[in-house]
C-alpha cells in the first residue's frame, strides 16, 4: 500500500512538469527616465521622517500647551484662565489640522480622529454626559460628539453669551464640579489616544511603516492613499465645506454643522489649514527644511501618470486643482458660519473645486498605482 | 475489501498517470476501461471556457447538468430577495416562509422563483452537513429567520439605541443587527463554504463513483458532485467572467471570493475546469490539488472579509447605518469561520469571538468599541496567520 502511494506521489511530480506554469502577478513596471522616481521605500521614509513624525511633535507640543491650560482652568476657572485655555485651544486645533491627515497605521487603528474632531458636538449628549459621570462611555462611537475639540468648543465658548455665564456654569451652577469632572475627563481621553498613538510611532511603527514596500491592501502606501484620500473626501470636501453649505444635501444649509461652530472666527482657518496640509504633503513637503522630497507626487511622476483626457502629467493637474480649491477657499472673508448663509454660492463653488480634486486622488491617482479604495464597499449589497 | 477497492483505483490511477507522463503524447483510446471519456489535455484547457460546455462524452454529449447546484443558488437568492422586501415594501416579512424556503416544503416559492417548488433539492439538509451537530447550526440559521422576521415587524420605525427599525435604508433589531446580512454571510459559511469546502471537496465525496453513470443520466457521481459545486458558486458560464474593475458579477460566496481574495478568485475558474478534467482523467492527485485550492480560497476570503467588515465598523465615524450595515456582515462572516475547517475553524472559535464581541453585550452593536472589535480582530488574525 505504501508503496503504490509512493508511486503515485511520483506519478504526481512527474504530471507537474506538464502542467502549464502559472502567470506571475507582477507590479507595475518603473519607467526608467522619466521624472520621479517609484522607490516606494524613499517615499514613505521622507513621509514619515519629514512629515508626519514632525508634524505629530510640533502637535503635541501645542496640545501639551492646551492641556496644561485646560488643568490651569479646571483647579481654578477664572476670566483669565479661560482666556488662556481657549488662546491655547485655537493654537491646537489648528495644529491638528496639520496632523488629522495621516489616517494610517496607528491613527487609523485608533481611530484618533474619533477622539479629536467629530463635529457637529452633541451638547445634548455632553450635557448627559456630565450628569451621567464616570459611567458615561467615552468609547463607543456616540460619544465621538461628546469629545474631543468640538466639545471643549461647546465647554468654553458655546455655554452662555457672556464669559461671566461661561464661568457661572463651573463654578457657582449647581453642577459645577461635575462640569470640571467632564472637562478634565475629556481632555485626559485625548492625552490618552494621542499618547498612544505618538508613542507607537515613535516606539517602532516607523520602521514597520517604511519598511512595509508592498502595494497590497495591508501594506503602508496602499493605507496611507486610501486614508488620505478619505480625509480630502469625507473631512475637508464633506465636513468643512459640503455638509455646511448644503452643496451634499439638495441645497439645505447647515450653518450648524461648521467645525469650530462656538468659536466662528476659526473655522476657515482651520479648513484652509487642513487643505495646505494635504498639499504639502502630496508634494512631500519637509517640515523641517521646506523642500520638497519623495513623495506622492514624485511616485505619480516616476510611474508616468498622465491625464486620460489631455495627456498632461497627472500631478500637475492635480496640483493645478488643489490651487484652484485653496484659491476658492481664500477668496471667502470673514467666517464660514455667516458666508454659508449670505454668501452660498462661493461656498458651493469651493465644494465643487474639490469635488473635482477627489475625483483626480481617488479615481486618476489611486489607479495609476494599481492602489483600491478599500474604504468604500463594493458588494453592491 | 473498500480498502482493497481503494488501493485498486489508486494503482490504476497510478498506472494511468505514468501513462501520461510523456506529456500528454499518448493516444486517447489506449485509456484503461474504467476511465469514461477521452483523456483532456489539461494544457488545452482554456481559462475562459464556458464550464456545461467543456465536459462531453465520446459522442459530444454533454455531461455536466448544474441543475441541482443552480436550484440551490437559486434558493438561497430567493431567501436573500424575500428580506430585502421587508425594506423595499415596508412589509414585515414571514418567519415560516423563510423557513419553508430553507427546507423547500409548502411550496414558499414565487414571483421568478417559482420553479424551485418542484426542485429535487433543499438547502437545508446541505446546511452546515459536515459538522457532528448540523441540527443545531440550522436552528441558528431558523432562529435567525425568527428575529428578521421580528425586527421587521417595525420597519416602519426609525432605529436607534435599544429600538427596532431602519437605520438609514437597513433594518435592525433593538440591539442593532442586521438580520438579513447574517442569514445571508451565515448561509455563505453553513451552506456554500460547508458544502462546497467540507463536504462536496471532502475525500469521501472525491472518491465518489467514478465509472458508472447515474441511472437515467449522462453523469457519474462525481462529475455531479463537482458539476454541483459550480452551479452553487456561480449562475455564470464562466466564473468571474463578468468582473470588472468595480464589480464581481457574482453573487454571495462568489462575490466575496473577488472582493477580498482577489488572488484567489483568479485561480477559481481555472482549479473548477482543471478539476473538472482531472475527474474525467480518473487523476485524483490533480483532483485532490484543486479541491484544496478551492478550499483554501474560500476560507481565505471568508476570513478576509471578517476582518475587512471589522475594519468598516471603524471607517464610519457618524454614519451609524453605514457601521451597523459593516458590522451585520462581519458578524455573519465570523459565525461562518465556523467551517473554515482547513484552518482548524469550528463553533467554539466563532463563538469564542462573537459572545465577548457582541453576545454579551445588553446593546449589541451600539456597545462597541475599538477595543471589542480589535480583539476579534486579533483572534482571526492569529487563527488564519493573517500578518496585515
Amino acid at each position: 500500500m505504501l508503496k503504490k502511494i509512493t508511486i503515485t506521489l511520483a506519478s504526481v511530480a512527474l504530471l507537474w512538469a506538464c502542467s502549464t506554469g502559472t502567470t506571475d502577478e507582477s507590479q507595475p513596471t518603473p519607467q526608467p527616465g522619466n521624472a520621479g522616481s517609484t522607490d516606494r521605500k524613499a517615499m514613505l521614509t521622507n513621509l514619515a521622517d519629514n512629515i508626519i513624525l514632525p508634524s505629530y511633535a510640533s502637535f503635541k507640543t501645542t496640545f501639551d500647551a492646551m492641556l496644561t491650560k485646560a488643568d490651569a482652568f479646571a483647579a481654578k476657572p477664572s476670566q483669565a484662565s479661560l482666556t488662556e485655555f481657549r488662546q491655547a485651544w485655537t493654537t491646537a486645533y489648528t495644529e491638528w489640522q496639520k496632523v488629522e491627515l495621516f489616517d494610517v497605521g496607528p491613527a487609523e487603528n485608533h481611530t484618533l480622529r474619533y477622539f479629536f474632531n467629530i463635529y457637529p458636538a452633541n451638547t445634548v449628549g455632553i450635557e448627559e454626559n456630565i450628569v451621567t459621570g464616570l459611567s458615561a462611555s467615552l468609547e463607543v462611537p456616540s460619544s465621538y460628539p461628546r469629545q474631543g475639540f468640538p466639545a471643549l468648543d461647546y465647554l468654553i465658548n458655546g455655554l452662555g453669551s457672556t464669559d461671566e455665564a461661561i464661568l457661572a456654569k463651573y463654578t457657582t451652577a449647581p453642577d459645577a464640579a461635575k462640569r470640571v469632572a467632564y472637562l478634565k475627563r475629556i481632555t485626559s481621553q485625548m492625552n490618552t489616544q494621542f499618547t498612544t498613538v505618538y508613542s507607537e510611532w515613535t516606539g517602532g511603527y516607523r520602521d514597520t511603516f517604511v519598511n512595509c514596500t508592498g502595494l497590497d491592501a495591508g501594506c503602508s502606501t496602499s493605507k496611507l492613499v486610501n486614508g488620505f484620500v478619505l480625509h480630502y473626501e469625507r473631512y475637508i470636501r464633506s465636513g468643512k465645506i459640503g455638509i455646511p453649505s448644503g452643496a451634499m444635501t439638495n441645497g439645505v444649509v447647515a450653518p450648524e454643522k461648521v467645525e469650530s461652530f462656538y468659536k466662528k472666527d476659526i473655522s476657515l482657518t482651520l479648513a484652509k489649514t487642513a487643505h495646505q496640509a494635504v498639499v504639502d504633503f502630496f508634494n512631500g513637503k519637509s517640515l523641517k527644511t521646506g523642500q520638497e522630497g519623495p513623495s506622492l507626487k514624485t511616485y505619480l511622476n516616476g510611474l508616468g501618470a498622465k491625464d486620460s483626457r489631455t495627456g498632461t502629467s497627472l500631478t500637475d493637474i492635480i496640483n493645478a486643482q488643489m490651487a484652484v480649491s485653496a484659491a476658492q477657499l481664500n477668496a471667502i472673508k470673514g467666517n464660514l458660519h455667516d458666508e454659508v448663509k449670505t454668501n452660498n454660492a462661493a461656498v458651493v463653488g469651493v465644494y465643487t473645486e474639490m469635488q473635482k480634486a477627489v475625483r483626480m486622488l481617488k479615481v486618476d491617482m489611486t489607479t495609476a498605482m494599481s492602489i483600491t479604495i478599500t474604504y468604500t464597499d463594493n458588494d453592491g449589497d | 475489501m473498500r480498502l482493497q477497492t481503494l488501493s485498486i483505483t489508486l494503482l490504476s490511477a497510478s498506472l494511468f498517470a505514468f501513462g501520461l507522463t510523456a506529456c500528454n503524447n499518448d493516444d486517447p483510446n489506449v485509456a484503461p476501461a474504467v476511465q469514461l471519456r477521452k483523456t483532456i489535455d489539461y494544457a488545452s484547457l482554456k481559462d475562459t471556457a464556458t464550464y456545461a460546455n467543456a465536459f462531453v462524452d465520446d459522442k459530444g454529449v454533454k455531461t455536466v447538468d448544474l441543475t441541482n447546484g443552480s436550484n440551490q443558488l437559486l434558493m438561497f437568492r430567493a431567501i436573500n430577495t424575500y428580506n430585502t422586501t421587508a425594506v423595499s415594501t415596508l412589509t414585515p416579512v414571514d418567519a415560516n416562509v423563510l423557513k419553508n424556503m430553507f427546507a423547500n416544503t409548502s411550496s414558499p416559492f414565487s414571483g421568478t422563483f417559482a420553479a424551485l417548488n418542484s426542485a429535487a433539492v433543499q438547502l437545508r439538509a446541505v446546511t452546515a452537513s459536515s459538522v457532528a451537530d448540523a441540527e443545531k447550526e440550522r436552528l441558528a440559521i431558523e432562529a435567525g429567520f425568527t428575529e428578521m422576521a421580528n425586527a421587521s415587524k417595525s420597519v416602519s420605525m426609525t432605529a436607534a439605541e435599544g429600538k427596532a427599525g431602519k437605520l438609514g435604508t437597513y433594518l435592525v433589531d433593538a440591539k442593532g443587527i442586521e438580520w438579513a446580512q447574517i442569514i445571508q454571510k451565515g448561509l455563505i459559511g453553513a451552506f456554500q463554504l460547508d458544502y462546497i469546502g467540507n463536504v462536496l471537496l471532502s475525500d469521501k465525496n472525491l472518491s465518489a463513483d467514478n465509472t458508472t453513470l447515474v441511472a437515467g443520466k449522462n453523469y457519474t457521481q462525481l462529475e455531479q458532485n463537482w458539476d454541483e459545486i459550480f452551479g452553487i458558486l456561480t449562475a455564470n458560464p464562466v466564473y468571474g467572467g463578468k468582473a470588472t474593475a468595480t464589480s464581481s458579477g457574482e453573487s454571495f460566496m462568489g462575490s466575496y471570493l473577488w472582493e477580498y481574495n482577489k488572488e484567489g478568485f483568479a485561480k477559481i475558474h481555472p482549479a473548477l475546469l482543471k478539476g473538472r478534467a482531472a475527474i474525467v482523467n480518473n487523476d485524483a492527485a490533480t483532483l485532490k490539488a484543486q479541491a484544496t485550492l478551492i478550499r483554501q480560497e474560500m476560507e481565505k476570503a471568508i476570513a478576509a472579509s471578517a476582518l475587512g467588515y471589522m475594519t468598516k465598523w471603524k471607517t464610519n465615524a457618524t454614519n451609524d447605518a453605514a457601521r451597523a450595515h459593516a458590522f451585520a456582515e462581519g458578524m455573519g462572516f465570523i459565525y461562518s469561520l465556523r467551517f473554515a475547517k482547513l484552518n482548524g475553524g469550528d463553533a467554539a472559535f466563532s463563538e469564542g469571538i462573537l459572545n465577548p464581541l457582541v453576545y454579551s453585550s445588553p446593546n449589541g452593536f451600539w456597545g462597541l468599541t475599538n477595543a471589542k472589535i480589535d480583539a476579534a480582530s486579533a483572534a482571526i488574525r492569529t487563527k488564519f496567520n493573517i500578518t496585515n
